[in-house]
């Protein structure tokens, strides 16, 4: 054996050293890694494993009875298609190995478009055919209850810095029920839903907390948080429903002026 | 979900486990290969699970010998 190779600089670099100060080329290394178990770097030729799979594999094999490595990789089906295949099919192919487990968290209804790329969209090959071979416990997220989710949405609400007279009003039956359809009973959207009409409310909402007459107050409370609701759910989305609330506050600018 | 797997693991586990987290899409702009950061977790990883348990000081410089 030669010169060592570093693997474990910084995670997320491409660059990495010889003990020597030499700069190796990762990609490069990882071809000859499976190739020849040779590489020639300024002319010194430096050997190593047949492949980096052979080399984990002999440093678990100390440890695989009392010790297991266990890697989360998380957030598989936000990379492209290509990049989510070549982290599945190497695992499949070269680093499934005793001693390490992974656990992979993906959306299913993204997989077809992952297997498209492998297999030039044949048909006769789901996604879900293709996962079956790789992931030995799979497990679906339970679909949350309608209490979940209505509990969510008063812990998101009592962490705001809100009026309290706000916030109950928010935390009304029928409030929480709008933004559960609204945001289609999906948690994430909920929360930056409960977070869009936070921003309304402290932007365009401000002068609603001036008016002295209470009961006039609650009713406009009431109603302008159904009409945010409704604004957004309908109409804006993204950056329009940013544009709209700068357009209201201008406005509440040039009345106030 | 993999976050309260990874807390459980930590919290029952940790004497026989080692959890690596790795962030995918972080990655995503990888310029050769996904696989890259991902060997290089996992290799530090197995570094730190072998400089923590009784194993051989033989095998702690095999691996080191792979990371200088």
């Amino acid at each position: 054996m030669g010169t060592g190779v570093n693997l474990g600089a910084e995670a997320g670099t491409s660059g990495g050293k010889v003990s020597a100060g030499l700069t190796l080329d990762f990609a490069k290394i990882l071809n000859e890694f499976s190739s020849e178990g040779q590489v020639h770097v300024n002319q010194e030729k430096i050997y190593f494993h047949k492949h980096v799979s052979d080399y984990l594999r002999k440093e678990l094999e100390g440890i695989k009875d009392k010790h297991r490595l266990v890697i989360f990789i998380d957030d598989l089906d936000r990379c492209t298609p290509e990049g989510a295949l070549e982290i599945l099919e190497s695992i499949k192919t070269f680093f499934d190995i005793e001693g390490i487990i992974y656990v992979i968290g993906m959306d299913p209804s993204t997989i077809d478009s992952i297997i498209q790329v492998k297999y030039d969209k044949n048909p006769k090959i789901s996604g879900l055919d293709y996962m079956q071979k790789i992931v030995q416990l799979p497990c679906p997220i339970p679909v949350w209850s309608g209490e979940d989710l209505r509990r969510t949405i008063t812990e998101i609400v009592n962490e705001t810095r809100l009026p309290k007279d706000i916030t109950d009003k928010m935390l009304k039956q029928e409030i929480k029920d709008l933004i559960i359809n609204s945001a289609k009973s999906n948690p994430r959207n909920i929360k930056r839903f409960v977070n869009s009409l936070v921003l309304s409310y402290s932007t365009s909402g401000k002068n609603i907390q001036d008016i002295y007459n209470e009961n006039l107050r609650n009713y406009i409370i009431e109603n302008y948080l159904k009409g945010m609701i409704a604004i957004q759910t309908f109409y804006f989305r993204g950056e329009k429903w940013l544009r709209f609330l700068k357009m209201i506050n201008n406005y509440h600018e040039r009345i106030d002026s | 979900m993999m976050q309260m797997i990874n807390d459980e693991i930590q919290k029952r586990n940790s004497d026989i486990a080692t959890t690596i987290w790795f962030d995918s899409w972080r990655y995503e702009r990888e310029k050769y290969s996904l696989m890259i950061p991902l060997l290089r977790t996992i290799i530090l990883s197995l570094h730190e699970v072998i400089n923590s348990t009784s194993i051989g000081n033989e095998k702690k410089a095999t691996l080191l010998w792979v990371l200088v």
